[in-house]
């Protein structure tokens, strides 16, 4: 008997945040994110049936969507020229010389090895999402990620503000205990 | 019993904790969560906690749908679902 049972019917709430942070983070493109999302789900469903329940459902979605990831950096490649175009290089004699320092590695900014990290801490974040009651998840997602204003949560999710901060005290306890035992 | 000004209960802080990890307290009930904070060890150990997640959730630039996208991602899913 298979480990792991598969369920299309709940791969977009259990897995669609998991999946767009994990794809955001590797291609910086919202809309691009969504759509390697979204093709990953349809091509999960069209092979189902290759779906032998030895890894989560979580982990043979993943696959594919590595797979699309790949095949997404294959095709931008293949068009290398187009993208070296679109550097954008300013021939101004008064600002000449400048192009190379704007190339020049920012100290500041952030190493592959932080990148890395922050990744994997926002994969171990949408984990614990999953471990909420749906509507925890929602709040805090809203609240705390997508950084919306109280009231427009009340308003889409038609609670009162004092049962947001209910939910949200409650979430964040959650998430803190979560985060404790797998991160922190 | 008559309501302190100055000194608020254990929840009372804990909601305004809550609430100033996304700058919506007030000043006035910062003032009265800080009094808390001098005093009650529980208070402090949330306070702690709380700001550490509001820090950790920040430094991993997670990202999630929006509900729109969502939306859109699942009735586009539904649609390919129900021919299965």
């Amino acid at each position: 008997m298979p480990k792991h049972e598969i369920n299309p019917n709940k791969w977009i709430d259990l897995y669609s945040d998991y999946l767009f942070n994990y794809t955001i983070s590797r291609v910086n493109d919202r809309e691009m994110a969504q759509d390697l999302v979204s093709e990953t789900f349809l091509a999960g469903l069209k092979s189902m049936k290759n779906f032998k329940g030895d890894a989560s459902e979580r982990t043979w979605l993943i696959s594919i969507l590595k797979r699309k990831i790949i095949d997404y950096y294959r095709k931008i490649n293949s068009n290398k020229g187009k993208a070296e175009v679109r550097i954008g290089y300013n021939d101004d004699a008064e600002s000449e010389g400048d192009w190379l320092e704007e190339r020049v590695a920012d100290p500041f900014d952030k190493t592959a090895e932080d990148t890395l990290q922050n990744a994997e801490l926002g994969n171990a974040i949408h984990s614990c999402l999953s471990k909420l009651p749906q509507k925890q998840a929602d709040v805090f997602k809203m609240k705390t990620i997508l950084n919306y204003e109280t009231e427009v949560i009340c308003n889409e999710l038609n609670i009162t503000a004092s049962n947001l901060w209910v939910i949200i005290h409650r979430a964040r306890t959650a998430m803190a205990d979560c985060l404790e035992k797998n991160w922190l | 019993m008559k309501k302190s000004v100055f000194f608020i209960s254990c929840d009372e802080a804990k909601h305004i904790c809550d609430k100033a990890q996304y700058d919506e307290a007030s000043s006035w009930e910062k003032f009265k969560l800080s009094v808390r904070l001098m005093y009650c060890n529980v208070t402090q150990k949330y306070y702690k906690r709380n700001k550490k997640l509001t820090k950790v959730v920040k430094s991993s630039n997670a990202e999630c749908l929006n509900p729109k996208e969502r939306e859109a991602l699942e009735m586009k899913f539904k649609k390919e679902l129900s021919k299965h």
